[in-house]
């Protein structure tokens, strides 16, 4: 696993969901294996662990109750849950009535963006921020899901209910606008 | 007017507070919970549904019999 929480799909995973299927205790190593990468990607979209913890329960019970209705095609089941997560998390926020919240480690922004002196980091930190909080939505999960997630552009496409190609021209616009500031680590 | 609310975390949070909130035992348990209120408000509609039937049922029954009655006084009346 990385920093950012990513891992793999599980090798059997199908078989998995067949039989978690056929019986919800069989659930167990697929919520175990994903629980940690969902908690990290809610609780960056909530900076909050009791309320990361909910929104993370509510997902897998979601999870679990349509898994009937998964299928299988090429997309891991992570993606899926991820496709469950931020659609509760946007509940969350809507019902609220509040702004949605992204908070983010500094040592991947470091990993993000190659700042050229030291002494002005903090000041570009400030200025990144700035410049994500005035991103459109899906300019923000795109660069979150590609960057922090780690997902590949199938696996976005599937999150955010997006064509492949429309994720790979937002991705490419939104680290244009970043280009525009900063010199980034990361190429598209 | 910024569209999100963007915050920096000067240090990464523990496993810890990740294997803190992950318990197969306490999902389970609650989705089990979730399973039997599901079935039992399943079950109402059930029986409301049902009740609803039998009511309309057993109304137009009535109405059907009184109309049936309404109907032969004339024709007796007109025997006599």
């Amino acid at each position: 696993m990385t920093d950012s929480g990513f891992i793999g799909p599980l090798p059997n995973e199908e078989q998995l969901i067949n039989a978690a299927r056929k019986d919800y205790r069989e659930f167990e190593p697929l919520y175990d294996h994903y629980y940690e990468q969902i908690y990290r990607f809610v609780y960056r979209r909530t900076d909050d662990h009791d309320l990361a913890a909910d929104l993370v329960s509510q997902t897998f019970m979601k999870a679990l109750n349509s898994l009937k209705g998964f299928q299988y095609r090429g997309v891991p089941f992570g993606a899926w849950l991820h496709r469950i997560a931020s659609n509760e998390i946007k509940k969350h926020f809507r019902s609220k009535g509040t702004k949605q919240v992204f908070s983010i480690e500094q040592q991947q922004i470091v990993d993000l963006i190659d700042f050229q002196d030291e002494e002005s980091t903090d000041e570009e930190i400030n200025q990144l921020v700035k410049l994500l909080a005035d991103l459109e939505e899906t300019e923000l999960a795109v660069i979150e899901l590609r960057f922090f997630e780690e997902k590949n552009f199938k696996e976005i496409a599937y999150i955010l209910d997006m064509k492949e190609s429309a994720v790979k021209m937002r991705t490419y616009r939104t680290l244009e606008k970043l280009r525009g500031f900063f010199k980034l680590k990361v190429n598209d | 007017m910024t569209k999100h609310d963007v915050r920096i975390r000067r240090g990464s949070f523990s496993k810890g507070q990740i294997e803190r909130h992950r318990d197969f035992k306490k999902f389970t348990g609650l989705y089990e919970k979730q399973q039997k209120k599901s079935f039992l408000s399943k079950l109402w509609v059930v029986v409301v549904a049902v009740v609803f039937v039998v009511a309309v049922a057993i109304i137009g029954y009535i109405k059907i019999s009184e109309k049936r009655i309404n109907n032969e006084k004339p024709a007796i009346e007109q025997q006599k």
